[in-house]
């Protein structure tokens, strides 16, 4: 089953092959430069002397990767007029719940990956060599438990939430949140004590903290990642569950 | 013969709102069974039922001897689903979405494209295989997802108004397919068209607010209708008189007058014999008999009461 929907996400892709790759090269390069030319003018120093454009980069990354994991999900299973179909073909095929959700998180987090991957190759050409081999591919496999993470929420999100205008409007809030669980817009050494406390302890901050250290300071920690991961299986259970009862089989 | 489908005391609740009440049946392996009923009689939600595609409430239903409920992916495998509305993936080509369909299944791509090109060759759709499903007409996508729902070799088709969109020849190409198959696989079908129903079936169950309200064959069917025939006599002018005389005819059924025309049943031709003695006096425009057919026995008045 998880073929069948890395293939359909392929075929998705190929046919708008072209315009696909401008946008993704395009966007995170833009959205990149442009957040770190006015950032850099508002910060007035340079976290732990690292040049705020490098610094920006994971941050970016894992951002720009949950925008498009939003719109591939919802595509998939919310939107009324291109693919409401699609949940109902997968749940008269025969897979468990489980497996279904198992497939639709895989298929869209490597479709997002790969996006993700694309757009830092492009940004890593632009900016100063700062990055090991290693650190990146590190920061690969970070980038997808963090993927795994949002995506488990955003079915959640689809399963539990009938009407578009609440879908969105939550989805929507809920970016600005990883926004600045990440740390994109505003650092958490400049946040207000309640909200560091809140982008300190969950486990999507906890990856995007753990990678930026690892790359930057060659640290991790590595119950951060095995924490994400088992939070990851249980939401997948839950999401099964959840599914099972909204399509009411 | 072996069932192949069978519902024991099947109910379904939307809301509260009874869909389906304690149904009860079987459907022989290899026949054609037409469902047709008004709108909200419960047609698409009873499709949904014995596909698996929504549970039901109460009962049992079992495909193959199979409970349907407890060994679904075993259920699932052996049934092909056409849902009522369009449900290909715009974006898609219709032979990715084809394919994609049949890996959902576990079947290998190899055979998947074996058998659409069969299936498409059939229903003359090879042309549009490798076209977006956005760029291509309802009724052709239609045809897709009767190739999509037999590409993993289902031994139970279960269509949901199979023909919709559809122009005469996709009509005619898809029928010419659908009664290959019958024998081979079982076809449960719902349809708007009592046309194609009549057309087309071993066996039709009539469904009224979520019961059967009528099984059988259409010859069965009409038997409950005691071989009643419709009468229509035009007469240039119909006198009040007149009308009452022949209303009291001993076989004329339910006479009613629309203008000067007059309109009764009789269960033999012979009564309308004895009508046109009786008014042979009047000048009579026109004359029409129609043996009762499905629309009649739909028509609530004669299905729910009968001709008195």
């Amino acid at each position: 089953m998880i073929k069948a929907l890395i293939l359909r996400r392929y075929w998705l892709l190929r046919n708008r092959f072209f315009v696909t790759l401008a946008v993704v090269i395009a966007v995170s390069i833009g959205l990149h430069f442009f957040l770190s030319a006015i950032l850099q003018e508002i910060y007035s120093f340079s976290p732990n002397g690292i040049p705020f454009q490098t610094w920006l980069f994971s941050n970016t990354i894992f951002t720009f990767s949950s925008i498009i994991l939003f719109i591939i999900i919802y595509r998939d299973l919310f939107d009324h007029q291109a693919n409401v179909q699609f949940l109902k073909t997968l749940a008269i095929s025969p897979n468990s719940k489980f497996k279904i959700v198992l497939s639709i998180v895989v298929s869209s987090v490597f479709e997002c990956v790969l996006y993700g991957f694309i757009s830092s190759l492009a940004l890593l050409v632009l900016l100063p060599q700062f990055i090991s081999f290693i650190h990146f591919l590190s920061f690969i496999g970070h980038l997808i438990i963090f993927l795994v993470l949002l995506a488990n929420i955003m079915i959640m999100l689809t399963i539990l939430i009938q009407r578009v205008f609440i879908f969105l409007f939550l989805s929507i809030t809920f970016l600005f949140f990883v926004s600045a669980a990440t740390s994109f817009l505003v650092d958490k050494d400049i946040s207000s004590s309640i909200l560091n406390a809140i982008i300190i302890n969950n486990p999507l901050t906890m990856l995007v903290f753990d990678i930026r250290m690892l790359i930057f300071f060659g640290d991790y920690q590595s119950l951060w990642i095995i924490i994400s991961i088992v939070i990851s299986f249980f939401w997948f259970a839950i999401n099964g569950f959840l599914l099972k009862r909204k399509l009411k089989q | 013969m072996e069932a192949s489908i069978t519902l024991k005391k099947v109910g379904k609740l939307i809301h509260d709102k009874t869909i389906l009440a304690g149904l009860n049946f079987g459907i022989e392996k290899g026949s054609l069974v037409a469902i047709i009923g008004d709108n909200e009689a419960g047609k698409s939600i009873l499709l949904k039922v014995i596909s698996s595609a929504e549970y039901q409430e109460y009962g049992q239903v079992f495909i193959n001897g199979v409970d349907s409920k407890t060994r679904r992916s075993e259920v699932v495998s052996k049934i092909g689903y056409i849902p009522h509305e369009l449900d290909l993936d715009p974006w898609l080509t219709l032979e990715q979405n084809i394919r994609f369909s049949g890996l959902l299944y576990s079947k290998s791509l190899e055979t998947i494209n074996t058998r659409m090109v069969q299936y498409a060759r059939d229903l003359h759709i090879v042309p549009y295989l490798n076209k977006m499903v956005k760029d291509i007409s309802p009724g052709i996508v239609r045809m897709g997802m009767i190739v999509k729902s037999l590409v993993h070799d289902p031994e139970i088709l279960i269509l949901d108004d199979p023909t919709a969109f559809m122009d005469a020849e996709s009509y005619r190409y898809t029928w010419d397919l659908l009664l290959r198959l019958k024998g081979s696989k079982t076809i449960v079908y719902v349809s708007q068209s009592l046309q194609e129903v009549e057309s087309a079936h071993d066996r039709i169950l009539v469904l009224e607010n979520g019961r059967i309200a009528l099984d059988g064959s259409l010859d069965r069917l009409l038997g409950s209708t005691f071989e009643f025939h419709q009468f229509q006599i035009e007469f240039d002018s119909l006198s009040e008189e007149l009308f009452e005389k022949l209303s009291k005819i001993p076989h004329v059924k339910n006479p009613s007058r629309v203008g000067h025309s007059l309109h009764f049943y009789g269960r033999e031709r012979k009564v309308f014999f004895e009508v046109l003695s009786v008014a042979a006096s009047s000048t009579m425009k026109d004359i029409r008999i129609k043996k009762l057919g499905l629309q009649d026995l739909m028509d609530a008045k004669y299905a729910k009461d009968g001709i008195h």
